[in-house]
Parts: C-alpha cells; structure tokens; sequence
C-alpha cells in the first residue's frame, strides 16, 4: 500500500489511510482495469489539479503532487467515460482548474505516474465522487 | 466508507443518472429476481400465457429501453464479486451443472488466454452478436416489420446489430464479421436469432472462452410481461464445447426517466489505455479459426 499525501496534511492523509482499508480486495481476473492496472493495492494521491479532459472510453485528469522531496510530480488519473461520469453526476465545475482534490485509486503496472480512479475522488469542499461503475445499476 | 464495490470498475464503464433515493432502475417483474435459475424457470412457466402487446403488423413489441442483470460477460460461469468483479451466479441453464462444456485442450487454451490476452472491449472491438447482448449497460431495441434493432451503451464499444427478419437467407459462406450474420425469425411470440459467419475473434467472456468461425448461435427472445424480456443464447461449436450450451438471463424494462443511449466514441481516447497494456505485456487476442482448433485438440490428444 502506498499513500502520497503531497499537499495535504498528516490529518487528511491519515483519514485517507482508513479509506483505503475496505478497497485491499485480491483480483485475478483480466479485465481491461486489472491487465493496466494494480488491483490488489490501492494508492492515493493529493494534489492539484491542471487539467480535466472529458472524453471517452476515459475521462482524464490531471493533476500536480508534491512528493517527499516537496519536487512536483504529474498525475494522470483515469476514469470511466465522459458518458457514465455525467451520468453519475459529475459536472464540467466540480474540477476547476487550480483545485484540491485526493484521488484513490489502482496505480499502473508498468510503474508509470499513472491511476484508475474507480473508487472516490473528494473535491476541497468535502465532496465525493464516485467513478467506477454503479453496481446496482449494472446488474 | 470505500468498499469493494465501489472500486468495481471496467474500461468504457458506463453509470446512467443515479436515480434517487429509492427510485429503482427497472420496472417491476413477474419474475423479479436477478439469479438466473430462478428466473429462467418463472420465466418459461410466464411466457405460456403472457399475451405480449403487438406492434402495428401483428408481432410481439419488444421496442423500447432495457437494462442486463448479470454480469455475464465478466464468466459465465459463478463468480465472486471482487475488486475487478461484480460477480454473480452462473447463467447457464443447461448443461445443468452451470459450467461451459469446453473440450480439455480448449479450457487449458482458454486458462492461457485469459493470462495472456486483452478482453475484445478494452481494444475497442466488437463483442459478437450474443456477447453484445449481454455487454452493455442499457439497451435500446427497435422493431420495423423487415428488422429488429440492438443498440447498447456503456462496456459496449457502442454497438449495434440490426437482425433482419424478412426471411432472407445467411450470406456467403467466405464472409467473416465480428458480429456474424444474424437473421431472425418469429416462432410464436419468440423472437428467434441465428447467427452464423463470426469471425472468432470476440471471448465470449473475461475468463477467455472462446469460439471458432464455425460457430453458430441461436438466441431466443420472449416477453413474459409487459417489463420483462426472458432471453436465451445457444452456442454450438464442435470445434471448441464437448456439446452446445444454453445461457438465460432477464432483460428488465429501464424505469430511469429521459433515457437515451448516447454517442460512446470508444476510439477517441484509449491509445494511451492500450499503450498501459502493451507495456503490462498484454496483446489483444488474435481469435482462433477452425482449422487452428482441430489442430490444437489432436496436438493435445497426442500428447495424452
């Protein structure tokens, strides 16, 4: 498990520790998530973000961390569509340019600066997003 | 909380508008639960005499917006919900052990396929004509008198198949489609689909099963009340099963108001998606041809 809370306080990386606890699920199967990316181990990133771009298969954002060293490191952060975001309720102004935002995640498997953001994305103001699938809805 | 279930994602994941707070995201059933045997059962002894609503040139209605319940294309077979998984029971009713019938070689091929293969989707490729019934998230389908029309959204790479029910007969036998040669037919109030000239190219699941061109499927389509579709698909393939097997699963009738099915233009953006899989060392599966097959199974017989 890795948490990078570049940006954040010891106090909002701690909550973001208990976060992570429920999502430590083992996963064998190869869905397209599982062969890009991790999912035995969930990561988090705090940063800010410098771009949003609405597209599908995969939303992406952007987003600009302080590592250990206080060096800035870029973060991509991949989600479901365009489509299923809005659907969700996701809205062009809930990621301005310049905001806080702490993303959990599966991290890349070829190591790269890299998440799927399937679980929840919390916005400065306390908000939580959701960008995985809607299990209810799905089956 | 974060839990499990929120991480259950997949590329190309679609949500429509979270319905509120005790909205449900389907209509009220005849046979209202998800596990398929149950449902598969209810369903049959339903449709004996459920008189569907017809459209203008006298044929059941089966138009309108239709959610999946399983979560079939993940296995087939029983599942875990896992991080990677909605899971779920098995959906095939016959044989009745719920497990696809696959040839000894083929289940080792498949075991290889799954660990060393991308799933069609992820590459932005077709499903098949069953596997798309059983992909995307909702469903719009759409009747005229010659042809019966499947659009899905969300997992789906946005497909389509339009059935052609006029009698025609199946195309040229040289001619290889990732969706087949589907031509329907009306066997009393059953929409009957035989698809024939797939490519063998689509998994019929996320477990690698697999099929050759050889194959040929037969879907069945029957309204056992006004909000519920009871659907089958027979997948007969000598080349890869031991026998034909049979999956059954429930279309309900979409309650989310204002539904559409939008634009999903899966190859706006995945390039960078397929370059993470190419530097995970996963490859997009090349299908398999009959002749391929026959090879393998008698290279594996040897062996024994």
């Amino acid at each position: 498990m890795k948490v990078r809370c570049g940006g954040a306080g010891v106090r909002q990386c701690g909550a973001v520790v208990l976060l992570m606890l429920g999502a430590m699920v083992p996963s064998a199967a190869h869905h397209s998530v599982a062969a890009g990316y991790d999912m035995e181990k969930t990561t988090t990133v705090v940063g800010t973000i410098t771009r949003m771009e609405w597209r599908n298969p995969h939303a992406r954002l952007s987003i600009e961390v302080k590592n250990a060293q206080v060096a800035v490191e870029t973060w991509e952060v991949w989600f479901s569509s365009a489509n299923g975001l809005y659907r969700r309720g996701w809205r062009d102004d809930d990621l301005p340019v310049g905001a806080a935002v702490t993303v959990t995640g599966f991290r890349a498997r070829d190591g790269s600066r890299q998440l799927y953001g399937g679980g929840e994305t919390r916005l400065a103001d306390g908000r939580v997003l959701f960008g995985g699938d809607n299990p209810e809805e799905k089956r | 909380m974060l839990t499990a279930a929120a991480f259950v994602a997949t590329l190309g994941a679609l949500a429509l508008p979270a319905p509120a707070v005790g909205q449900a995201f389907v209509a009220a059933s005849v046979c209202p639960d998800d596990n398929h045997a149950k449902f598969h059962a209810c369903a049959v002894a339903a449709a004996r005499t459920f008189r569907p609503p017809l459209t203008a040139d006298g044929k059941p209605d089966l138009s309108g917006y239709w959610r999946r319940r399983v979560s079939a294309f993940e296995d087939l077979e029983a599942h875990p919900r896992t991080a990677d998984d909605a899971g779920g029971a098995d959906v095939i009713v016959d044989p009745a052990d719920g497990k696809v019938p696959m040839q000894p070689w083929a289940d080792a091929r498949r075991r290889e396929n799954a660990a060393k293969y991308l799933h069609h989707n992820a590459a932005c490729l077709l499903a098949g004509g069953a596997g798309t019934m059983y992909m995307a998230n909702l469903y719009q389908f759409l009747q005229t008198r010659d042809h019966f029309i499947v659009v899905g959204e969300g997992l789906s790479a946005h497909p389509y198949r339009i059935v052609p029910v006029d009698g025609r007969p199946h195309i040229g036998s040289g001619i290889r489609l990732w969706q087949g040669d589907p031509i329907g037919r009306w066997d009393g109030n059953t929409l009957v689909i035989e698809t024939t000239n797939q490519n063998g190219r689509p998994f019929v699941d996320q477990r690698g099963r697999f099929f050759t061109e050889e194959a040929r499927t037969t879907e069945r389509l029957t309204l056992i009340d006004a909000n519920t579709l009871h659907y089958s698909a027979t997948f007969d393939d000598q080349n890869v099963y031991t026998r034909p097997f049979t999956i059954a699963f429930a279309y309900r009738r979409n309650a989310v108001a204002g539904a559409e099915v939008w634009e999903e233009a899966c190859y706006e953006a995945n390039q960078e998606q397929m370059d993470l899989f190419r530097n995970s060392g996963f490859r997009v599966y090349p299908g398999i041809t009959a002749a391929e097959a026959k090879k393998l199974r008698a290279e594996w017989e040897g062996k024994k």
